[in-house]
């Protein structure tokens, strides 16, 4: 990000034309920087696409041609064929136990590991993240907010003392047992984190001059925290909240495996592990194919964050520059700022 | 404040006080979700078959009659008598059955612990001296395909497809009962402390896979955190000097850079302990590693209260107990920090 590009983005008179430039550039400097993230932004992107047609396809054909039309190419509960067949074109992952096309139930599997993954996040992040600005904005010692934020802060510690495993393990296991109770569980362990890394951010840009200038020129604290400093911690939390995605996927999938959130007769990518490694040394394909599913889906929302914090995060932006520039950049690897 | 070893003790009480407190809302929390979300756990562990007389007597025994609040406060006062409540299932103290237990993880964390370092680290320093080359991106990669496994995956292929192929051991602690005394339930240390070699040698078998399926998943963090403080050390001038002076690469890097890189690592490391421990649960499951993790999942499986209750404080206490270790360690390692 150049002082050019920053100027662009202070001043209003800049066409709308120039800004959607400057931040495709930007976007391209990331990839450039490193290919990994482009192949992580395309994969994420083929991800949620293929995600989307799953999912809306079904809902929307019975008003359009009057009867659900799915894209999967077989019923995946259905005994398609034989048992335990090799990939074949017929069945690119091959059939498990019950003969049932392994294709198909990973794709039917997608809108529901891929909408909790980015939903238990956003729930996070806005309870989390709203519970950290507060915290952040208003901790001045002996007032009413600097109250309201040590509580917040130790009720936080509390649930970042668990392993939010054991603790969602435990509700997902004495509640009812099922999908919702699940998405609860993960839920209520998941928002501390965001709590901390928001209140932190806060705090970092909170005494910056330009949030004393705004203060000054007599901003309400609401414009403030909106205008100024929302805008300027948004970087970091992008960055989390894409690692975080794939997180939350294991997390939900790791409670499936054990038996608990979703019925057996449901595609969902941890109880197909759970059934399928049952029999993993006589017939590897169906684990090998919905493990790597999991494991692709995970990378790709990993490769784009991780790209993106080394581009985002002055502190590791600057290191890369200095070391690109003084170790002699290699061909091709442009330099970043 | 400053750095007397007075304000370490301060800090360290300080830190101690906010545990209990931490300790006291874990509990709460646990206690209150597990037992009004089962509306009659005696109904579970006896059978749906069993008759009325044999349910209540369950439950004056398991003190479930009272409303929660009550069985909350009785709770507390026998916890603090030492008194952590039965296991429903084998009938032993809660507190015994915890004490064999947690030694087993704690070898296990460890075990895993010194592979994430022993490996992680290096890795670290391959990945930032050849900053935006092949070696990081191979380097990359690696520590996301372990980030990028689900414990459990990674689990299961290592106890099922690759135990047999490398005639490791997927069970247990032992091949069977050892014929000595287990003194501290650390395997390895066990049969060290017997003067036992092929039962050490058998320990040490047993722990491995399960030590790097644990230690893989979580290296990504300790070879991250490596990478990118070693970034912003290497361009400093005291590196460049050391290279200067006609320094072998190897030391530049490992002696004199990784030095200053190393004190945010293991702060991170620290921090990893909930990760590690979370993932124990899952770990021991699949290879019946006799620790606390597979106690918790079976507590869970069987809503075995008590169990819950002990495993949800013993895991609190060490993550917290993790962090002040990181803190202060921090502290030692930089000396520009004051403990506050």
């Amino acid at each position: 990000m150049d002082g050019d590009e920053q100027s662009l983005r202070g001043s209003r008179r800049v066409s709308r034309g120039a800004r959607i430039r400057a931040s495709l550039l930007t976007l391209w400097r990331i990839f450039e920087a490193n290919p990994l993230t482009l192949v992580g932004f395309i994969l994420v992107v083929l991800i949620t696409g293929t995600t989307l047609v799953v999912w809306i396809v079904p809902t929307v054909t019975p008003f359009l041609v009057g009867h659900a039309v799915s894209v999967l190419p077989y019923p995946p509960n259905a005994d398609v064929a034989g048992s335990y067949l090799p990939p074949s074109a017929a069945h690119p992952f091959g059939t498990d136990d019950f003969g049932r096309d392994v294709f198909t139930r990973v794709l039917a599997a997608l809108p529901i590991d891929i909408s909790i993954g980015l939903s238990i996040t956003l729930f996070s992040l806005l309870l989390g993240g709203g519970l950290g600005l507060v915290s952040g904005y208003w901790d001045t010692p002996r007032t009413l907010g600097g109250a309201v934020s040590v509580t917040i802060l130790r009720v936080t510690d509390v649930f970042l003392a668990f392993p939010s495993l054991v603790l969602a393990l435990a509700i997902a296991a004495s509640l009812g047992r099922s999908f919702g109770d699940a998405v609860f569980a993960i839920a209520a362990t998941w928002w501390p984190f965001y709590v901390r890394l928001v209140r932190g951010e806060v705090l970092a840009v909170k005494s910056a001059p330009y949030v004393t200038a705004a203060k000054a020129a007599g901003l309400s604290s609401g414009k403030i925290l909106t205008r100024h400093i929302v805008r300027n911690i948004l970087e970091p939390i992008v960055v989390y909240y894409t690692l975080d995605v794939g997180s939350v996927l294991i997390a939900f999938s790791t409670i499936t495996f054990i038996g608990l959130g979703v019925p057996p007769n449901i595609p969902e990518w941890g109880n197909m592990i759970s059934d399928y490694s049952s029999f993993l040394t006589s017939d590897p394909w169906p684990t090998i194919f919905v493990g790597g599913a999991v494991f692709i889906t995970v990378l790709a929302f990993s490769l784009l964050g991780d790209g993106l914090r080394d581009v985002l995060d002055p502190r590791s932006r600057r290191a890369l520059a200095v070391t690109a520039v003084s170790a002699g950049a290699a061909p091709g690897s442009a330099p970043i700022s | 404040m400053g750095r007397n070893p007075s304000d370490l003790v301060l800090f360290i009480g300080k830190r101690l006080g906010q545990l209990a407190l931490v300790l006291v809302g874990a509990i709460v929390i646990t206690f209150i979700i597990t037992h009004l979300s089962v509306s009659d756990p005696c109904v579970v562990w006896l059978g749906p078959h069993s008759d009325e007389r044999s349910i209540e007597a369950c439950k004056s025994y398991f003190d479930l009659n009272q409303p929660v609040d009550v069985q909350l406060l009785h709770y507390f006062q026998t916890l603090l008598t030492g008194n952590w409540g039965v296991d429903s299932i084998s009938q032993q103290p809660v507190l015994t059955l915890i004490g064999t237990y947690f030694p087993e993880t704690l070898e296990l964390v460890l075990a895993s612990l010194f592979l994430m370092i022993v490996i992680g680290i290096p890795l670290g320093v391959i990945a930032a001296n050849s900053n935006g080359r092949w070696g990081d991106h191979i380097v990359r990669i690696f520590y996301l395909s372990g980030w990028a496994t689900p414990t459990y995956l990674g689990g299961v292929i290592l106890a099922i497809a690759v135990a047999p192929a490398l005639g490791l051991p997927s069970t247990g602690d032992f091949s069977s009962t050892p014929p000595f005394h287990q003194w501290t339930h650390m395997s390895v240390v066990d049969a060290l402390l017997a003067g036992n070699l092929p039962w050490t040698w058998d320990a040490l078998q047993h722990l491995a896979l399960p030590a790097i399926a644990l230690a893989f998943l979580n290296m990504g963090i300790a070879t991250r955190m490596t990478r990118s403080s070693m970034l912003e050390v290497l361009p400093l001038e005291y590196v460049r000097t050391a290279r200067m002076k006609g320094l072998k690469e190897f030391w530049v890097l490992y002696k004199h850079a990784l030095r200053n890189a190393l004190i945010t690592t293991v702060t991170v490391l620290g921090l990893t302990a909930g990760y590690l421990l979370s993932g124990t649960v899952v770990i021991e499951e699949i290879f019946e590693w006799p620790g606390i993790g597979y106690y918790a999942y079976n507590s869970i499986i069987n809503y075995d209260f008590s169990g819950v209750v002990g495993t949800v404080i013993v895991f609190s206490v060490g993550v917290v107990l993790a962090n002040l270790i990181a803190d202060v360690a921090y502290g030692i390692l930089d000396p520009r920090v004051e403990w506050r």
